[in-house]
């Protein structure tokens, strides 16, 4: 009898092994399809108009000319004259016609007129913010941080934030809409296949029975692609007036504009320690901005409980773009404030940073003992007791060298999520679950799963996702996914792998109990020689498959995980440039499927950090209201002669892989904006208070008139 | 990022691509390597009812020596200038600046005569040809002119040429003895593009005292410059770490600095005296004969 339990270290063939992913030939031989590639008989394109204004009401709009125009199809209005835009890039009109070119001209042909209304596109001072645009929200506070900042032998105070960012996917919004009588079938980069069919059922008045989503592949979400949004209800619904199908994929411009800010944070902060590096008191003020809406409140300080300790937030309402989730809401902003102020902390102690977290490691409660393992092991990796110098590398020349850390914590846990498991009497297997692949490897990760629960090779498995005809599975987010779909594809494959045994048992002379399936073959437990192959097996279902469904099961999974990460950057201080020199990530999550894929979710998140930590920033115009980098070029991402050597070592040892399964996507780019602007801080001897740190705010640091 | 419609000529040699410019002046726009002309054109920023590409016309590429000069053709690459063998032994300088524009892309397609002719205030070969006193040659179904370069660039974008002119080639004089050049930048990450260059030339005479210099900056302001105040601190004296500091920190001196997302105004004049004491370093290692 198969057990639902995950097998031990000793008994895993393909858990934990280095596993390259089942699709990357399709992907990268080009025949895997994006939506973007999806170009079904007469499909129109769609262009939208979009608000150029940050804030204003539409008073007009006049779309005859467009309507005249041969080979236009439909036209869809987003806002409705007497409604509000909220953002530069906000959605006004949709056009559909027969070429890109022509929806193109439309579009321009389109008038809108507005009423611009005041907009606040700054988010760095809260008690400016007017009238309306701010909301102080309720203090916390444990202790007595006043008296303990007064008692405290050494005391830190300073200013540190971080700007609006976007999430940047590769592969744009976006999605192509096909009816089919009154039957919607939509190809959409989503993050969410199995959640999608109300949203549109209820905007297009259809049963949700009639909604057919597909995404096989896409590229990346971060948190932005849980909707349809306005903009994939628009196309289904041009797509019905125009009797044709309709693509409308955001363009990069309105990618950046519209489909999503990750909140800023700003905080001043006053922590105090002992003079031996105890740290007893905190005491912040935050601020920042989620677009229109409040936005959380953030947990300061970031996972140091320390005993004294106050905060108070300060939310602005902005005109900056509408926030949505992105990868790890929230932490990275808290992590970069509280361990940005307690290194500054730790330099005035004149204490090696390193020495000081591990001093107050116990404040971070019932995973102190992680992070300890963690940061011991990532000092060794990086040559931290080597390398480390004091504030400010004394070395001659204009290139300066320094090393940051940083920790975090992520939850994880499982989505709820179904799972079938088909075992064809010809020996082939299918398994299908209404699941995604945001780029991560969910799809081989549920190969390895079926694979080693039926004793199977990989690929003898078939691996059916993203499509909600599929049994349904959770929306991806917050790290959720691998959880939800190993302990699902675990749970449906051993219950079919229970009744392959009992139809196997009688031809062994056994009973399904004394059966299990390894190496491709069914054989007697404890007695190897009494086997017969998978094929034959499976021959005896006669002409009916297995079918056994499984879902989510708490006892395969488990939450809550931490990571250090050590960065070593080059400081050029004639110039400013920063280059990330080395990364080094250390992280557990529990029981790792794949070794190879968990690890470059690790690589991936470095890199995306830095991208935050160095360059990202949503630029706006004071003067208009508008995003002055909406597209590529300007909002710069790194490139791969700006990463540097990143190194990463999973925890596998069995107090780790025993918890079962957890998430992993979101704890590794917490810490890298942290750990690099504390590097930076060791390498030029003063901080750089904002992210990202670009050359003109390095040069401002250092009192070298880099900024006007 | 469609462009809008434009009816498109492809001239097999000068005299037809003059008379074309003579005929739709203002209205036509010259199509070299496109790097400048097809973004602007797709993001509707240029509108032009005629396209007349130039491509095709032969006489135009190449380098050659001729009289203690190098005469580049206009439509000559960015990457035949970087790696002809001719530009590499007679100007260092210009070579160097040549391999330093945007990526290998815009190396094999964008050309000398375009770059100038567009005059993007980070352009890098303006910088150069300022710094070696070049003279660009404009040429019309009347005749052809030689502009120096000092004279060449007149506001953002705006340069000499009239709109029935052809920017034909440029005459760069060969560097004599005991003389050296660089050609120092740094880069905007993305486009590649100078968000500060500096092209410094120096002769040395008696006494290894500097006996004429010139700094081409680029990416500073709203067109390529020469630095004069810093020409003037070096000129006659002796090269040590300290004046080639002090005549650094003055190239931004009486400059209208340009201030925008990729740096500002501050930034800018800070990382000018950075560029410009690194290629005046090299310029003068270069001249007392030393490889920099």
């Amino acid at each position: 009898m198969a057990e639902i339990k995950w097998p031990s270290a000793a008994n895993r063939g393909l858990i934990g092994k280095s596993i390259s992913r089942i699709d990357g030939p399709w992907k990268s031989s080009g025949r895997a399809k994006y939506t973007y590639d999806q170009g079904p008989a007469g499909m129109l394109y769609a262009k939208l108009v979009t608000s150029p204004y940050a804030h204003a009401k539409v008073t007009a709009i006049d779309t005859s000319r467009a309507e005249r125009l041969p080979g236009v199809r439909a036209i869809h209005i987003f806002t409705a004259v007497g409604k509000e835009v909220n953002w530069e890039g906000h959605e006004v009109v949709g056009v559909a016609a027969d070429t890109e070119e022509l929806a193109e001209d439309a579009a321009r042909l389109i008038r809108v007129e507005y009423d611009p209304q005041p907009y606040l596109v700054a988010d760095t001072d809260a008690q400016h913010a007017g009238p309306g645009r701010f909301r102080e929200m309720s203090p916390r506070k444990t202790g007595d941080p006043e008296q303990a900042l007064q008692q405290a032998d050494v005391t830190s105070e300073g200013t540190y934030g971080q700007p609006v960012i976007t999430h940047c996917c590769h592969e744009a919004h976006g999605s192509v809409a096909e009816w089919k009588g009154d039957e919607l079938y939509v190809w959409i980069s989503t993050q969410n296949v199995s959640g999608l069919s109300n949203e549109y059922a209820s905007a297009l008045n259809i049963p949700a029975t009639n909604v057919h989503v597909d995404c096989q592949v896409m590229g990346g979400g971060f948190g932005s692609k849980f909707a349809a949004d306005s903009w994939g209800v628009a196309a289904a619904a041009m797509a019905r007036k125009a009797g044709r199908p309709v693509k409308l994929m955001l363009d990069r411009e309105v990618e950046l504009l519209s489909a999503g800010c990750r909140p800023s944070l700003h905080a001043k902060i006053r922590v105090g320690a002992k003079r031996d590096g105890t740290l007893i008191a905190w005491d912040s003020e935050s601020w920042g901005t989620a677009g229109m809406s409040g936005g959380g409140v953030p947990q300061l300080p970031y996972i140091i409980q320390v005993p004294n300790s106050g905060h108070r937030h300060t939310s602005i309402f902005t005109n900056i773009g509408p926030a949505r989730a992105w990868r790890a809401p929230n932490h990275p902003q808290m992590c970069f404030l509280t361990m940005a102020a307690l290194d500054d902390l730790a330099a005035k102690l004149n204490m090696d940073s390193l020495d000081f977290f591990l001093k107050n490691v116990g404040l971070t409660g019932e995973r102190a003992g992680v992070y300890k393992q963690q940061m011991l092991m990532a000092a060794d990796m990086i040559g931290w007791k080597q390398k480390w110098h004091s504030r400010g590398d004394k070395t001659p020349g204009h290139i300066k060298r320094g090393l940051g850390l940083s920790f975090h914590t992520w939850a994880g846990g499982g989505h709820m999520g179904y799972c079938r498991t088909t075992i064809h009497p010809d020996g082939s297997v299918e398994v299908a679950t209404g699941s995604q692949d945001l780029g991560t490897g969910t799809r081989t990760v549920i190969g390895i799963v079926a694979a080693e629960t039926l004793g199977l090779p990989l690929d003898a498995v078939r691996v059916e996702i993203g499509n909600n005809k599929y049994p349904p599975d959770g929306a991806s987010g917050g790290s959720t996914t691998v959880g939800g779909v190993s302990s699902s594809t675990r749970t449906s494959a051993t219950t079919a792998l229970n009744e392959l045994f009992a139809k196997a048992a009688p031809s062994l002379g056994t009973t399904a109990d004394k059966l299990e399936a390894v190496g491709g073959q069914i054989r007697v437990i404890g007695d190897p020689s009494k086997s017969i192959p998978w094929k034959k097996a499976c021959a005896k279902l006669g002409t009916t498959p297995i079918v056994a469904m499984g879902q989510r099961n708490f006892s395969l999974i488990s939450s809550g995980v931490g990571g250090v990460q050590m960065a070593e950057v080059a400081v050029d201080i004639d110039t400013g440039i920063v280059r990330m020199e080395k990364m080094v990530a250390v992280q557990d999550c529990g029981l790792i499927i794949d070794m190879k894929t968990a690890m470059s979710q690790v690589y991936g998140a470095c890199i995306m950090g830095t991208c935050y930590a160095l360059y990202e920033e949503k630029i706006m115009d004071q003067q208009t209201g508008t995003c002055l980098n909406p597209n590529m070029e300007f909002y710069k991402l790194s490139g791969l002669d700006d990463i540097g050597d990143i190194t990463v070592h999973m925890m596998t040892e069995d107090s780790y892989q025993d918890r079962g399964v957890i998430g992993l996507g979101e704890p590794p780019v917490i810490s890298p904006g942290a750990a690099i602007s504390n590097a930076v801080a060791n390498a030029i001897g003063v901080r750089v208070p904002e992210l990202p740190i670009t050359p003109d705010r390095v040069l401002a640091a250092l009192g070298k008139g880099g900024l006007v | 990022m469609i462009p809008a419609a434009f009816e498109y000529f492809a001239p097999k040699n000068l005299d037809e691509a003059l008379r074309l410019v003579e005929r739709h002046g203002d209205e036509a726009k010259l199509l070299a390597g496109g790097h400048s002309l097809l973004p602007l054109m797709k993001l509707r920023l240029s509108a032009p009812r005629y396209v007349i590409d130039i491509g095709r016309i032969r006489a135009l590429h190449g380098v050659r020596e001729e009289d203690g000069r190098l005469v580049i053709g206009a439509l000559t690459t960015h990457h035949d200038v970087e790696s002809s063998e001719l530009v590499r032994q007679r100007c260092l300088l210009l070579a160097e600046a040549a391999a330093e524009i945007g990526d290998v892309q815009v190396r094999n397609r964008g050309t000398v005569g375009g770059s100038l002719a567009h005059a993007d205030p980070a352009a890098d070969y303006p910088a150069a040809m300022l710094a070696l006193e070049a003279e660009i040659v404009a040429t019309s179904s009347g005749g052809s002119r030689a502009i120096p370069a000092g004279e060449f660039f007149v506001d953002l974008l705006t340069t000499q040429l009239r709109p029935d002119e052809i920017l034909t080639e440029v005459r760069v004089p060969v560097a004599g003895r005991r003389s050296g050049g660089a050609y120092r930048k740094l880069h905007q990450p993305a486009s590649g593009f100078a968000l500060v260059g500096v092209a410094a030339r120096v002769r040395l005479g008696e006494g290894e005292k500097i006996e004429s210099v010139a700094i081409g900056m680029t990416g500073v302001a709203a067109h390529a410059y020469r630095a004069a105040t810093a020409e003037q601190a070096l000129a006659g004296k002796k090269p040590g770490a300290k004046l080639l500091g002090e005549a650094a920190g003055r190239v931004t001196e009486g400059v209208d600095t340009l201030g925008d997302m990729h740096g500002s105004a501050g930034y800018r004049r800070a990382v000018a005296t950075v560029y410009a004491r690194r290629a005046l370093e090299a310029a003068i290692a270069r001249a007392g004969g030393k490889t920099a």
